[in-house]
């Protein structure tokens, strides 16, 4: 008993694998945490039933879609050029909801068709990724994710 | 084997800790570039509307689109520099008599907006104050100045949390913006 350390200090000297495990364990939570900041709003946004359809889709079809993301980043290159908000509201409902993703924070941007006029008016100094084109156009009702 | 849980405990704590400071300031900084988006929209807006070389379609837009960014009870504060007055107006009155404004020519410009700290208004509401930096021209027929001003305008934004079955969705919503100072 009188061998037992008499504090926390005198264990990590007397037993230095105390010390490893402490930093070990920091460093796997902090590694799992940014990776779950990251990859939740996209797992979560495409249902599992899409997902295989987008993975089918990606082998034989992705000629025949409309870029979204091209069509979008066109919204934005053009300032004030209504005929690029029009090329997409051909493809997509004008009250689409829109799901902005920021530093893994998800705002709600209202309808796709204010969206893109606040795209084409406010002059954003980044071009936007598609999260979810083939569910999209799959599938009503499911909100378009961007992020930037 | 008791020290090893011990310590595992203690340092457990200690990342949770970090972990959500790290989280946090992510957040934080996620809702600033957003408002800060959403303001240069907002002035944006505002330089359209008072636009006399626009159509009156594409001002109409601008107002709508201006509309739907304010909370609908929202108040707008106009300053005059020569009268010295500061009037409350609504939302949709502000924007309707700053694009019947009777000047041939308005140009308004803004110098870069300004976030605030986020503090909590009421319960789990989250809120921000914005400065805005805006300056007026009016000109005559003649192209000769007749009324200028460069005020600073606070705004507040409310950054509220939507209910979805997914995930959690924020939205930014602009509340009552009054004038600090005009010279």
């Amino acid at each position: 008993m009188s061998d037992a350390p008499k504090n926390f200090i005198e264990l990590i000297y007397r037993r230095p694998i105390f010390f490893f495990v402490i930093v070990g364990t920091f460093l796997i939570i902090a590694i799992l945490k940014g990776i779950t900041i990251e990859t939740t709003p996209i797992t979560v946004r495409i249902p599992s039933s899409d997902t295989a359809r987008v993975e089918k889709k990606s082998e034989n079809e992705t000629n025949e879609q409309p870029n979204l993301e091209f069509l979008i980043n066109e919204v934005i290159n053009n300032q004030h050029d209504k005929n690029k908000i029009r090329n997409v509201l051909n493809v997509l409902p004008y009250d689409l909801q829109v799901h902005h993703i920021v530093n893994g924070t998800t705002f709600s941007e209202g309808s796709l068709e204010t969206f893109l006029e606040m795209l084409n008016t406010s002059a954003p100094n980044y071009q936007i990724r598609v999260l979810n084109a083939d569910a999209v156009l799959k599938t009503p009702n499911v909100p378009l994710m961007i992020k930037h | 084997m008791k020290y090893f849980f011990l310590t595992l405990m203690i340092s457990g704590s200690f990342i949770h800790l970090v972990a959500q400071d790290v989280s946090k300031k992510q957040f934080e900084d996620a809702i600033r570039q957003k408002i800060s988006e959403k303001l240069s929209l907002l002035e944006n807006y505002i330089s359209t509307i008072g636009n006399k070389s626009l159509s009156p379609d594409q001002c109409k837009d601008a107002i709508n689109n201006a509309c739907r960014m304010f909370a609908g009870d929202a108040i707008i504060q106009v300053s005059n520099v020569k009268t010295k007055s500061i009037i409350d107006k609504r939302v949709r009155d502000y924007f309707d008599d700053l694009y019947r404004l009777n000047y041939s020519k308005v140009e308004i410009t803004f110098k870069p907006n300004s976030v605030g700290d986020i503090y909590f208004k009421e319960y789990g509401k989250l809120f921000l104050n914005g400065t805005i930096r805006q300056k007026f021209q009016a000109r005559d027929d003649n192209g000769k100045i007749v009324y200028h001003d460069y005020t600073i305008k606070n705004i507040e934004i409310e950054v509220k949390e939507v209910k979805n079955r997914h995930q959690k969705l924020f939205e930014i919503i602009f509340h009552n913006i009054t004038v600090i100072r005009t010279t």
